[in-house]
């Protein structure tokens, strides 16, 4: 016997449930294309990444463009593991990600928060007094992507800093911690140019608004600056170990695990070129 | 005096036309003219407030400067000295214009992610593959490709795929210079028609190609006697794909693997209704890499073509014909404890397996925004020939021969479209199959039971059984707020025959064993199937709650009587979970089930089948009950930042026969199986845990885990009802030390020790130890060496300690963008290893011959 239905199917109803955090609307994005030098004893390897800066009245947000990417894969990865672990499966880790710009930064209040994923896959975050940047401006004049710009100079972070800003765009952002120039900054560089920012669009009165959610359940940890570029090397070199410790990580073969290891090791011993010196 | 030292300030206040206040006005001061640089600046405050600085006194007038994105700008000519102004801006109606430029190794195109692939490319990557998977966002594991955590729903070439889910095939053999982009398509509903109604989670990969072309890859090994070779060309045309594998190897490798498919949603699955009866007596494989001990010749090819119709409709056909020689050798040492004895035997066995195997299938299928059609069709065929030769306690020598044939046809229909405006979807599978099955053993056996006492020359067990199947189904999802409801309606409906006939041979007369040997079984069965699942999410909580609902309707005829007429069954099998995070750092989970299920279809014959050449088994022509609980609880801790991790577990479960299985064992180990009509119980606690934790300095990881077990359960043994026990316990320890760059090391313990008793006197323990160390040297860059050293200890007498080694070495070449290999395995050149295994009233020994040292060149390229 064979039976045959036909049915009338399919009404997915996705609730419009109620945005239960906060948002913040940023209706001004520019994109810098940023170029550092992760080895500095390395002058022939360097990584690009795009970053945008998000600005509305009050407050800006700087951060990778593929951050949305890297963020919710971590979280996925984590809820995985756990899953996986519950049920006494096993899985396979996958090799680390690239995501060499992994921090975020709030310009807010006279006020710098930098929050940042480290390799143990956990956020941590220290703040900043923003007007701890002591600019020099200097005479010098240039136009660069068809903006009229001068030249600012400020030390900070172990490096000396060139920036060069457009009073045509009377914004005081910038790039990374930049702040408080006269106008937009276009590109900044420092003087071993082993980081260097340079800006790809300028898109003002966004039409399709930036929405970020803003959760009050603080999901990060808050530490001293020093802690944190304390705790970040630390997280770097022994990460790879530290997850292999946990258990919840197997590979598809021992040899497989330890080229990822010299991959990760080689990886942590080139970065060595912070945009902050530490 | 004082006013020479005394600083001077511009200030003053920025409102707009209504006299509001403007913050973050930009104020600057320069030198008269339109390029005079900057001297001095500041911004307006929330009040509209500002204040400057003059610095330079030399200048007589200044140029001050107010900006603001949204309001005009304003140049003004001052007197260089402090003053108090009010400035008033005009809305700006132009805009700042939009500035883009854009060239970017990933990019995004609404839901498209693009990977540029010479962005990824480095010098040793070779195939598509080596790129998929190290893009951001997309992990492979055991060959399938994951994103952001979620295997993929599509692998497509140029839009169109092929492979249908065996994309290793491809992913692993196409040149990764002719393709130009690896895309990922989010949210990708493949169903056109249900575009507007469903939203998918699910992302699509595709691969777009430089050019049309034909390209491939290939493997070549070579070695003392072996031999491995690996051929795919493929060609990619705007309407037409194919590809094409050759493969053969006697290097113990089963290629016959790479056809599995990687997709989720498999409707089809060709394993199910294949059941196989018979057995020729085997000797245990160890429970390590085959491709150490696997004895095989394999010649495979596979061809995969897709065409796409001007009037849309796709197909796609699909061939794969792989002939298998397999051989495996060993000696096993029985001991079967009884109330009243126990029986050591021994059996020396020598098998060859040879199989051919051959499917195919034709898929159509017509995606469009007003229907969705899709038809796929398989057919397989099969038919193996094992043989063997067994020496029974080193005197007697018995033959043993099975042949297997069997073919199968599977249909899945899936119609979507909308009929006014109803959307109407039809799924519907089907499958036909059949297999007979033979199995000869000489002399005969089981001469008391079947030939009272009298020799047996040969016996013959013949098996013809036939199965027909269908199922449809329909499911909904809903979500409301932190609820999600699923909710299913499945209805199957399955019929099989299954005739069975044992012969005996004496003096060259052929009669038949009897009435009680005979099968003429013909059954069937319906389900109906309701199935509700609900889903809640909140903060820390998540529950989930299914209780399926069917009903079951049994029909059983054998040898022409009704065994059982119209029984029906109604099931509720309830099962809940619940997980709470704590926080980060801690999980509890508690879940338990409570159900009702039924023997298989194939299970009900009350005829005994002479299963191997020793074991004469059979059911019952009646509905099997088997109740069962289960409940489970684990909590997880972990620090990450700390690297320190634990885990704790413990599981329950208790099950209630209708029946109790019955064995019967004579002096001569021949077993005979059957099911008795008493209840019986049985029940198993397990508790498990394990803890870890990284050594920073010594650069060591350190893992502990351990677990106990008990259970009992009851059966019948010679008549007598006798509770079987089960322990055990099992310790591992573990230990991985990277602290020198050049060398790294792996060293594992485990103690195992597992025991039945079946009663107070009579018990069977098998104990093992096994050692593992793994050495890895990189001498010099582009350079490994790998040793792995096993070391064995079992409580088998005389032969307790097994010594097992396996080097290798590989060259990475890179000009040639290729591995060169040399692989030594079974250095100590081991002819066996042994191992023990119990069951509930048998303590096995088994010696499993292994493949000999051997040594192995090998290399890869493309063409």
């Amino acid at each position: 016997m064979k039976f045959r239905i036909i049915l009338i199917c399919l009404i997915f109803i996705i609730s419009n449930a109620s945005l239960a955090q906060d948002s913040v609307v940023f209706d001004t994005r520019v994109s810098y294309m940023l170029k550092f030098y992760p080895d500095s004893t390395n002058k022939l390897e360097f990584e690009e990444e795009e970053m945008e800066l998000l600005i509305n009245d009050s407050s800006s947000l700087y951060r990778a463009r593929s951050k949305r990417l890297n963020d919710s894969l971590s979280q996925t990865m984590e809820k995985k593991i756990d899953s996986v672990n519950m049920y006494g499966g096993e899985i396979v880790y996958p090799r680390p990600f690239p995501n060499t710009i992994s921090h975020e930064i709030i310009k807010k209040d006279q006020k710098l928060l930098v929050i940042d994923r480290l390799k143990d896959t956990k956020k941590y975050a220290y703040e900043e007094d923003i007007g701890d940047m002591q600019w020099v401006l200097t005479e010098d004049t240039a136009t660069i992507k068809g903006y009229l710009c001068q030249k600012a100079t400020v030390e900070y972070g172990g490096r000396n800093w060139e920036a060069w800003f457009t009073t045509d765009i009377p914004i005081f952002e910038g790039p990374y911690k930049f702040f408080g120039l006269p106008g937009l900054i276009i590109k900044v560089s420092d003087q071993t140019n082993s980081w260097s920012f340079l800006v790809q669009d300028i898109e003002p009165e966004l039409t399709r608004k930036v929405i970020v959610k803003v959760d009050h359940n603080k999901d990060y940890q808050v530490v001293n600056k020093n802690d944190f570029y304390k705790n970040k090397r630390y997280l770097l070199d022994n990460h790879f170990d530290m997850r292999a410790a946990s258990g919840r990580v197997t590979y598809p073969s021992k040899e497989g695990e330890n080229e990822l290891r010299k991959q990760t090791i080689e990886y942590a011993e080139k970065d060595n070129n912070w945009i902050e010196l530490f | 005096m004082l006013a020479s030292f005394a600083q001077q300030f511009i200030s003053g206040k920025v409102v707009d036309s209504l006299g509001l206040p403007i913050a973050n006005v930009s104020i600057t001061l320069s030198k008269i003219g339109k390029t005079g640089a900057i001297l001095g600046f500041t911004a307006s405050q929330k009040g509209g407030d500002f204040r400057i600085e003059l610095k330079n006194k030399e200048l007589d007038s200044l140029q001050l400067t107010l900006s603001h994105l949204s309001y005009d700008k304003k140049v003004i000519i001052l007197a260089n000295r402090s003053a108090e102004y009010g400035f008033e801006l005009e809305e700006r109606l132009e805009k700042i214009p939009e500035v883009r430029i854009a060239r970017r190794p990933i990019s995004w195109q609404k839901d498209t992610l693009n990977y540029s692939v010479d962005a990824f490319t480095s010098a040793h990557d070779r195939v598509i593959g080596d790129i998929i998977k190290k893009l951001p966002g997309i992990e492979v594991i055991n060959g399938q490709i994951l994103y952001q955590g979620k295997p993929i729903q599509k692998y497509m070439v140029d839009n169109l795929d092929l492979m249908e889910g065996s994309y290793g095939l491809l992913n692993e053999t196409l040149p990764a210079d002719a393709i130009l982009d690896v895309q990922i398509i989010e949210n990708d509903q493949p169903i056109k028609i249900l575009k507007s109604l469903v939203v998918s989670d699910r992302a699509s990969l595709n691969l777009r190609l430089k050019r049309f072309t034909t390209t491939g890859s290939g493997n070549v090994a070579g070695g003392n006697n072996q031999w491995s070779l690996n051929l795919t060309p493929t060609t990619f045309d705007k309407r037409f794909q194919i590809v094409n594998s050759f493969m053969t190897n006697n290097t113990g490798d089963d290629v016959s693997k790479v056809f599995k498919s990687m997709y989720t949603e498999s409707s089809m699955n060709m394993e199910n209704n294949k059941p196989s009866f018979l057995a020729i007596r085997n000797v245990h494989s160890p429970g390590f890499d085959e491709r150490k001990w696997l004895n095989n010749r394999i010649f495979l090819y596979s061809s995969s073509l897709l065409k796409k119709l001007r009037n849309g409709l796709e197909v796609k056909t699909n061939v794969v014909y792989f002939n298998d020689l397999k051989k495996r050798t060993g000696r096993t040492y029985s001991e079967i404890f009884t109330p009243n004895q126990s029986v050591i035997m021994s059996e020396s066995v020598s098998n060859r397996y040879r199989s051919n195997d051959l499917s195919a299938g034709v898929i159509i299928e017509k995606n469009e925004k007003e229907i969705y059609l899709r038809n796929n069709f398989r057919f397989q065929k099969r038919w193996n020939e094992d043989k063997g030769a067994l020496v029974f306690n080193d005197l007697s020598t018995i033959s043993q021969g099975r042949r297997q044939e069997d073919y199968h046809l599977e249909n899945y229909l899936d119609v979507k479209r909308f009929i006014g405006k109803h959307f109407v979807s039809i799924t519907s599978e089907t499958s036909y199959g059949e297999t007979p099955q033979e199995l000869m053993v000489e002399p005969g056996q089981f001469s008391d039971i079947l030939n009272g006492g009298e020799a047996i020359e040969k016996m013959k067990q013949e098996i013809h059984y036939r199965n027909f199947q269908t199922n449809n189904r329909l499911s909904f999802a809903r979500r409301k707020g932190l609820f999600t409801f699923f909710s299913s309606v499945s209805l199957l409906h399955q019929t099989s025959r299954l005739a069975t006939d044992l012969l005996l041979e004496s003096a060259g007369v052929t009669t038949g064993a009897g009435i009680d040997f005979i099968n003429a079984l013909r059954t069937s069965k319906s389900e109906a199937k309701l199935s509700l699942k609900t889903d809640f999410e909140k903060n820390k909580w998540r529950l989930s709650l299914t209780t399926p609902y069917s009903v079951h309707v049994f029909d059983v005829q054998q040898k022409g009587e009704h065994a059982i007429r119209r029984k029906v069954k109604n099931v509720i099998s309830p099962s809940f979970s619940v997980s709470y995070s704590l926080n980060a750092n801690n999980n509890l989970d508690i879940r338990t089930y409570h159900g009702r299920s039924f023997n298989a279809m194939d299970r009900l014959y009350n005829g005994y089948i002479l299963s191997n050449y020793r074991s004469l088994q059979r059911y019952e022509a009646r509905i099997l009950e088997n109740k069962s609980f289960n409940s489970s609880i684990y909590y997880a801790y972990k620090n990450t930042a700390r690297a320190r991790f634990l885990n704790l577990g413990y599981r329950f479960s208790a099950g209630k026969q209708d029946y109790t299985f019955e064995n019967h064992v004579d002096e001569n180990g021949m077993i005979t199986s059957s099911i008795s009509d008493r209840s019986s119980t049985s029940k198993a606690h397990h508790l498990s845990g394990g803890a870890s934790t990284f050594f920073r300095r010594a650069k060591t990881i350190v893992k502990l885990t351990g677990s106990l077990q008990f259970g009992s359960a009851d059966y019948l043994l010679n008549e007598q009802l006798i509770k079987r026990v089960n322990r055990g316990y099992r310790v591992g320890f573990d230990l991985t030390n990277n602290l020198l760059s050049f060398m790294n090391w792996q060293y594992k313990v485990n103690y195992d020790h597992f025991q039945f008793d079946f009663s107070e006197v009579q018990s069977n323990a098998i104990i093992s130890n096994n050692h593992h160390l793994e050495l890895y040297f990189y001498p010099f860059k582009k350079h490994s060496l790998i040793a792995n050293t096993a070391y064995y200890i079992t409580n088998v007498a005389g032969q307790e300690r097994q010594l097992f080694t396996d080097f290798t070495y590989r060259w990475t070449i890179s000009k040639w963008g290729t591995d060169l290999e040399l692989g030594m395995n079974n250095i100590f050149n081991n002819k066996l290893f042994i191992q023990r295994a119990n069951t509930e009233f048998q303590l096995i020994e088994s010696y499993f011959e292994l493949r000999p040292r051997q040594f192995l060149i090998s290399t890869k390229f493309m063409f």
